[in-house]
């Protein structure tokens, strides 16, 4: 029973929402060109991107505006060359995912060794992070206050996105045209939609979600810029939207349910129990998830089939 | 120069032109950061062939490239975006290491042993999604790349607990046995016959695309899947075999690296293997010898990166770097169509002497695209 509470209280609650805002950052954005039908794997060179150009900026200027503007640039900036290539020039979509990647970790790690002469990581007194508040009336709350305390900024802004998000897929032409391009582009060209257009355009938003999840990684979690710190946030990012089923509300609880799961790893580390089984579960789970969605699907369209013969 | 597109089956002006572009780009980047391009890139290129053993480490760099290239491409050519081979790859080398330390045999025995097992084990795994691909069409490229966590983590389990080398610091296994390790032949370095079966194995699939019905299928299914379906070729099966053929050269892969050169499993011990595979298949267009070449070219880069990193100011990340910026111009089917259209772009392309050339050749090849 100790170690179950040792587990599960609220401090492994608190942990696991500051480890599931960066992938939910991520979601949110990989969510859009989700709906417009790409599979955007390039989330992981982005972030890594937004991560860099963030810590680059609030060393250089001292100012956490114009780090996270920076980054949000820098992160759509990656998101135009990976649209340029593979949706306008017609790499495949995966393929250019892959290149933007490699480019990020490469590149990152190639900038952060010429201009500050380090290997592995920087930290320096002069980059600042973001600022720390309480989320005001909820933190007041008995007990649960404690979810509500003490957080970065950007927390509270990630979660206030999922709303935002949910609007204008929802309630906005635009988010229609996103939507309505992913279901059917043919049928969407046909009312004077352009896919191409569109698809970058869902491209683009992904670049600025993710470059203010590098933003968070890198001057909220910790201070300092790692070698390839994004550590593969991105594909957890990916699979909690297809775990989310692609919906904004979805795709926050499935951050929440991973960065839940880290969490706990996390503790059972300490305590000296293999935390790989545990880290494996978004994958595992978002498999599944993935082969039972088809699956259902295959069934019910045999079963249509039938009953139109 | 025909004769060497046709034996590559692709056209080589794409590739070369990927590479000038990057190498370009390169140049600006490296006089940026106030160094000299000149100097750095011939010190990659003495890193890569300057002498027996830098030419030799190249080699060795590139064996586990070709063989997950290889890998890659098998898929690819059904028209299965593997991913996944980097999880092949470590479930292999972990099944290596379980033959090659426990089972006592003669070398002769064990040696295939090893590989035989490492296969069946990398083909077992990849069996998941290309099933669950050909069967439910679930995205296979999701799939392998979530896949790919769980046999990374799995493996790091098996090595930080069970089979842990106590003595050691780091997570490793003990060693493998003597009789399970690939003849080094070329002392002092460690190039070993893992280059035969990388050799042998891309003739083989060479000879299996051309040749046998299994290779026609595999090329029908990935150019149309539906037209296959429709000249009655099971495209389910065929997908499933290729995906098993793809896993089992990636667990060959991950094994040939583990009995070649560490004789041993150690955690993390894969740089993205799986993922140079990709990009040498996508540099090579999944034409198996190509991809010896490309392999090749991908193993001196990043050995040659490795000296310029050593020898000059500029990081060893800009050659990385540089290798994406190649798979963004080798890919961009409409980059080089839009440049065609634009007829003035082509002719000023076909004044340098030499690129008239290629580029007929292209058209000749392709019929239709250059």
């Amino acid at each position: 029973m100790d170690i179950l509470h040792n587990l599960f209280n609220l401090g492994t609650l608190v942990a696991g929402i500051r480890i599931a805002t960066p992938i939910l950052l991520a979601g949110l954005g990989g969510l859009h060109t989700m709906q417009a039908n790409i599979l955007n794997i390039g989330m992981e060179g982005m972030m890594l991107f937004g991560a860099f150009s963030a810590v680059l900026v609030s060393y250089y200027t001292g100012s956490i505006i114009f780090a996270t503007i920076a980054a949000i640039l820098v992160g759509v900036l990656a998101a135009v060359i990976f649209g340029l290539f593979g949706v306008k020039f017609k790499c495949n979509i995966i393929v250019a995912g892959i290149a933007i990647n490699l480019f990020g970790v490469a590149f990152t790690i190639y900038l952060l060794r010429s201009i500050f002469h380090v290997r592995g990581a920087l930290s320096h007194p002069k980059i600042v992070g973001f600022p720390v508040m309480d989320f005001p009336v909820l933190s007041s709350l008995p007990y649960i206050g404690e979810l509500f305390k003490g957080h970065s900024i950007i927390v509270y802004v990630a979660f206030l996105m999922v709303f935002l998000v949910h609007l204008f897929l929802y309630r906005t032409p635009k988010g229609l045209h996103i939507r309505s391009v992913g279901e059917h582009a043919e049928a969407a060209a046909s009312v004077g939609i352009s896919p191409d257009r569109i698809r970058f355009q869902a491209v683009m938003i992904s670049g600025f979600f993710c470059g203010l999840a590098g933003a968070y990684l890198s001057l909220a979690q910790t201070r300092m810029f790692v070698e390839n710190m994004v550590a593969g946030r991105g594909f957890i990012a990916l699979a909690a939207i297809y775990f989310g089923g692609g919906t904004p509300v979805g795709t926050m609880l499935a951050a929440l349910l991973f960065g839940f799961a880290e969490a706990v790893s996390l503790r059972l580390q300490t305590l000296g129990f293999p935390s790989q089984f545990v880290l494996m579960t978004p994958y595992l789970m978002t498999v599944f998830i993935l082969i039972i969605i088809s699956y259902v699907k295959k069934v019910h369209s045999q079963k249509r089939k039938y009953e139109i013969a | 120069m025909k004769r060497l597109s046709q034996i590559f089956g692709c056209n080589l002006l794409r590739p070369m032109l990927a590479i000038g572009i990057a190498m370009l780009i390169g140049t600006f980047i490296i006089l940026l950061s106030n160094q000299d391009p000149l100097f750095a890139y011939s010190k990659m290129f003495k890193g890569a062939f300057g002498g027996f053993s830098r030419i030799t480490e190249s080699i060795e760099r590139s064996i586990p490239i070709v063989l997950t290239g290889l890998a890659t491409a098998v898929a690819f050519r059904t028209g299965v975006f593997n991913a996944g081979v980097e999880g092949s790859l470590y479930l292999g080398a972990f099944a290596a290491f379980i033959v090659g330390h426990y089972v006592v045999a003669p070398s002769i025995i064990h040696v295939p042993l090893t590989l035989a097992v490492a296969a069946l084990v990398g083909a077992a795994w990849a069996f998941i999604p290309g099933y669950t691909k050909a069967m439910y069409k679930v995205d296979e490229t999701v799939t392998t790349i979530l896949l790919n966590y769980v046999a990374i983590l799995f493996t790091a389990y098996l090595v930080a607990i069970p089979f842990k080398d106590m003595t050691a610091g780091s997570q490793q296994t003990p060693l493998i046995l003597d009789t399970a390790h690939l003849y080094r032949f070329l002392p002092p370095s460690r190039v070993h016959i893992g280059i035969f079966i990388a050799i042998f194995l891309a003739i083989f699939l060479y000879w299996l695309f051309r040749r046998t019905i299994w290779g026609y299928n595999f090329n029908m299914t990935g150019m149309n899947p539906h037209y296959a379906n429709y000249i009655g070729i099971n495209v389910e099966r065929t997908m499933i075999n290729s995906m098993l053929i793809s896993g089992a050269i990636g667990g060959i892969a991950g094994a040939v690296q583990i009995m070649g050169i560490l004789h041993r499993f150690i955690d993390q011990f894969s740089p993205g293997y799986g993922f140079e595979g990709i990009t040498v298949s996508l540099l090579a267009r999944n034409h198996p010898l190509g991809i010896l070449a490309a392999g090749f070219f991908y193993g001196a880069l990043q050995t040659g990166a490795t000296y310029m990193d050593r020898t000059t100011e500029v990081p060893k990340e800009l050659i990385t770097s540089l290798v994406a910026i190649i798979i963004f111009f080798v890919t961009a089917e409409g980059l080089f169509t839009y440049t065609k259209q634009n007829g003035a772009f082509r002719k000023k392309l076909e004044n340098i002497p030499g690129v008239r050339k290629l580029l007929q050749e292209g058209v000749d090849r392709n019929g239709h695209s250059t």
